[in-house]
């Protein structure tokens, strides 16, 4: 089985097959990074859809010994989402009664609780919480997608866990 | 690694767990064009201007006797000055 970066590689030197291959393992980790911390289905969509459109306008631009396949992929994506929110936070307070209302799809259900502390968590624990838990990816990697210094990604992971479980004890003693 | 960190938040990680995404292949896979989105955007609902007047049976009272009340000023205006 062929590593992504060999894909690349064949998508490279202009055969799509390469771009389906890299399509077909890497759309399904970006949506659920997406989803996991827009909780937005369509905005998820359009930057999934975006995020693979540069893909095929930069291809070339793209160099191994800078990062991998995936952290590039999710750097595209990143980076479209923060403008897509940074644009729609410039509408809310400019013309808040023109901006749409977001959906998310968030129940208030108990088991959901995660999706409702997720949300609740500032913007740049949020992004990290998710590349290390839900992706795995290395701390080299996520500073890289999130254009961070390497040691800040620690402490935001520490930030954000601690403010998990401090959450989490707050729900225990709530339910209790 | 970075995982790691979560060594020892049990309780936390089975929460994390719970988080599952279900990935709309479909619509992936229907790309829409600037125009859609723009249309989808103009047809997305918007929060409504009035409604911390409307929800008040006041304030539903004063939207509609202001045009009313608008409507009169503007008649009795016209006809002092075109009479």
């Amino acid at each position: 089985m062929k590593r992504n970066e060999e894909w690349m590689k064949i998508y490279q030197n202009g055969d799509e097959a390469g771009y389906t291959a890299l399509y077909e393992k890497l759309h399904e980790p970006l949506y659920c990074f997406l989803y996991r911390y827009t909780q937005e289905e369509q905005l998820s969509i359009d930057i999934i859809q975006d995020t693979f459109e540069i893909l095929q306008k930069k291809k070339h631009t793209f160099n191994p010994a800078k990062g991998t396949v995936k952290a590039y992929l999710f750097q595209i994506a990143y980076r479209l989402l923060m403008n897509k929110l940074n644009r729609r936070k410039k509408w809310r307070s400019l013309l808040p009664f023109l901006a749409p209302q977001t959906h998310h799809s968030i129940n208030m259900d108990e088991k959901l609780w995660i999706q409702q502390a997720i949300a609740k968590l500032p913007d740049k624990q949020r992004a990290i919480i998710l590349l290390v838990y839900y992706e795995d990816l290395p701390q080299r990697e996520i500073a890289s997608i999130l254009n961070i210094p390497v040691g800040t990604v620690k402490s935001r992971l520490h930030q954000a866990i601690k403010t998990l479980k401090e959450d989490l004890k707050e729900d225990f003693y709530v339910k209790g | 690694m970075l995982k790691d960190e979560f060594k020892g938040a049990d309780k936390l990680k089975t929460e994390l767990n719970q988080f599952h995404v279900t990935v709309p292949e479909q619509k992936l896979r229907q790309k829409q064009t600037t125009w859609q989105r723009f249309i989808r955007y103009l047809a997305s609902p918007a929060q409504d201007p009035f409604e911390k007047t409307t929800v008040t049976t006041a304030g539903l009272n004063l939207t509609r006797i202001i045009p009313l009340a608008c409507g009169v000023g503007i008649s009795i205006v016209s006809l002092v000055i075109y009479t």
